[in-house]
């Protein structure tokens, strides 16, 4: 075990990821309102809502407030608030009958709870504002945006769908990643036997090619479980989930022409031309396929197949780019392993021979 | 060099035409799954006219593109390699390829629209998309080709390594002839074109950059 | 080939999301889904120690031939 720091480190990192990744908690937010039937009111008339909220203290604050978000940022006062536990409140609106809507349009509002501790949580397309005939003249008491708490501390963005399962970042994203990354050292160490015809580099690139597709199968599995509990469907039109699924046809193609070859050199050659046209193959996958599709399923996700702006957070960031190193120092592990195997039972075979 | 090029593809088309039987036999074949296609799917007028379309292209490539190399057996690999470079030699398939796939192309479509009784609603971007689609899938079947004609399970090698490495290209131009076909509107076509092209540039330059290392045996 | 071990074990990893459909479905849809993030996490092990004990196996024959000169 000399020079086998990384090793070490790979364990702790991964230590550090699955604590770090279950114990780090989620921000608070709305995870559900009343029915969307009810949630629709003309000018003048009064909205009741029944929100249930998510890791929040509503009754342990005492200056726990309401308010509508109306397009013009402003923020319109609950007429009523009924705080039934930490996390279920009921409140009503009175929609002000002074809010100019424009004809056969509904105007959306987005539903914000706000206290000291919990910061300002907030739903989209809470109340859909009707142009109707005014009944009765309602004036609207408002407050200023500024007026809301802002929650500090270091915790997971709370997104509508995913809730918890944005932890999924470090167990299936990286791990994509991370595949992405032997995959590169493969297709360089290709580049190196073509080059100087050392049949070492071709033992590294395929033990690697080897490691990188095992990662990908749990990425297969890992990702349709995902989609399973979040869309509904273990196998959605989803961009990184296809992209995975071409590039473990193209390695598995590798694999199968590794062993239809018998002679050592020819299959060392023939197999590495195909990993550098197959490496490159899945660089143009990687910037074509995003823009092919229309939408994607991860959040955030226009252009970019990996870092939209939305898609990852600073904290995040902090547990998802060390989840990227461990996956790769363990594949790192486990393909220096397979090429010991393999040099040992060369060695073993040279040996017979003589 | 040009003359050389030139000197072999002639040598392939009067070796081509002496046994034509290879290539009459590829375009019966695109024929017959044609037609077939028409009568369990048919009457289409619908986006997947268009993906059956590429597809028809595609196996056919594969059949026309996919066994170029293993016709030729041992002695003949030989003799070309004492009498010709590697580069000079591949120029000549790659394009005489080429040839060959356009012809099929043209049956391919003209059989679609008369069997499918719609005209063509953009047909220079369709035909310039099917053929640039064309010369990508030709690029990356000559080098699996060459690489499976060592092997020794050529048939579904080929297959199988072609099929996922074509998967770009077939995506890219599914989305032009959609747009080509007036299925779907969208502003950005020559960013696409732009695309497929690029791709085709990067799959030949492989070719021509891998080529000589498979032939070195 | 007689089913091992491991097959059985990928049989019943395969045959765990459709379980989870009939009987258990509340559990990973549980209040805010923590429970789909722990089987995405069994499930991330999972394939790297069965994997790891094919690697195992592996070397275990390898062991033994040498051993048998």
């Amino acid at each position: 075990m000399k020079n086998s720091w990384w090793k070490i480190l790979s364990i702790i990192i991964t230590m550090g990821i699955l604590i770090a990744g279950f114990l780090i908690p989620l921000k608070p937010g709305i995870l559900k309102l009343s029915a969307d039937s009810q949630r629709s009111a003309g000018l003048g008339e009064t909205v009741e809502l029944k929100a249930t909220t998510y890791n929040t203290y509503l009754q342990s604050q005492d200056d726990t407030r309401a308010f509508l978000l109306l397009p013009d940022d402003r923020l319109l006062h609950a007429k009523s608030l009924t705080i039934r536990s930490e996390a279920e409140a009921d409140m009503t609106f009175e929609i002000p009958s002074d809010i100019e809507i424009e004809q056969d349009k509904q105007l959306e509002t987005n539903l914000v709870i706000d206290n000291g501790q919990d910061g300002f949580v907030h739903y989209d397309k809470a109340v859909m504002i009707r142009d109707t005939v005014v009944k009765q003249d309602i004036a609207g008491v408002y407050s200023e945006l500024n007026s809301l708490n802002f929650n500090e501390t270091f915790a997971f963005p709370f997104r509508p769908l995913l809730y918890e399962t944005i932890r999924n970042q470090f167990f299936h994203v990286a791990l994509w990643m991370a595949m992405f990354l032997l995959l590169l050292i493969s297709c360089y160490h290709s580049i190196r036997y073509l080059i100087k015809k050392d049949l070492e580099s071709d033992r590294k690139s395929c033990a690697l090619t080897t490691v990188a597709l095992v990662l990908g199968i749990a990425g297969i599995l890992t990702g349709s479980m995902w989609a399973k509990y979040t869309w509904g469907a273990f196998w959605t039109n989803d961009v990184k989930l296809n992209m995975t699924a071409i590039s473990l046809l193209i390695y598995f193609s590798y694999w199968v022409l590794r062993r239809s070859i018998n002679d050592v050199d020819s299959r060392a050659r023939l197999s590495g031309i195909f990993n550098i046209f197959a490496f490159v193959t899945l660089m143009i996958l990687v910037m074509v396929v995003p823009r092919m599709s229309d939408s994607s399923l991860h959040p955030g996700n226009g252009g970019n197949p990996a870092f939209g702006s939305e898609d990852l957070d600073n904290t995040l960031r902090a547990v998802f780019y060390p989840a990227i190193i461990a996956y790769f120092l363990i594949g790192l592990w486990i393909a220096e392993l397979l090429i010991r195997y393999d040099r040992v039972k060369e060695r073993w075979f040279l040996g017979l021979s003589n | 060099m040009i003359q050389r090029i030139y000197h072999i593809i002639k040598r392939e088309l009067t070796i081509e035409y002496r046994d034509s039987h290879s290539f009459l036999a590829s375009l019966l074949y695109l024929i017959g799954i044609t037609y077939v296609v028409y009568k369990v799917f048919g009457d289409l007028d619908s986006p997947a006219k268009v993906g059956l379309v590429l597809i028809l292209l595609l196996y056919t490539v594969i059949n026309i593109v996919g066994n170029s190399f293993s016709f030729q057996g041992q002695d003949r690999k030989v003799y070309h390699y004492t009498l010709y470079k590697p580069l000079e030699m591949l120029t000549a398939k790659f394009f005489f390829n080429l040839l060959k796939v356009v012809i099929a192309l043209c049956i391919l479509v003209g059989l679609v629209v008369i069997l499918s009784n719609s005209p063509l609603k953009d047909a220079g971007l369709y035909f310039l998309t099917l053929i640039l689609c064309a010369t990508g899938l030709t690029a990356i079947l000559t080098l699996v080709s060459s690489i499976s004609s060592y092997t020794n399970n050529q048939g579904t090698l080929v297959h199988v390594m072609s099929i996922p490495l074509m998967i770009p290209i077939l995506l890219i131009s599914m989305r032009l002839s959609l747009i080509a076909e007036r299925f779907i509107v969208d502003s950005a076509t020559d960013n696409y074109l732009m695309m497929l092209i690029g791709v085709d540039v990067i799959f030949v330059a492989l070719l021509y950059v891998f080529i000589p290392y498979t032939w070195k045996s | 080939m007689k089913p091992n071990f491991l097959t059985i074990v990928f049989l019943f990893l395969l045959s765990m999301p459709c379980l989870a459909d009939s009987q258990v479905d509340d559990f990973f849809r549980s209040t805010g889904k923590i429970n789909t993030v722990l089987g995405v996490v069994i499930i991330l092990f999972a394939v790297l120690f069965i994997y790891l004990i094919r690697l195992d196996k592996k070397i275990e024959k390898l062991e033994n031939q040498i051993k048998d000169e």
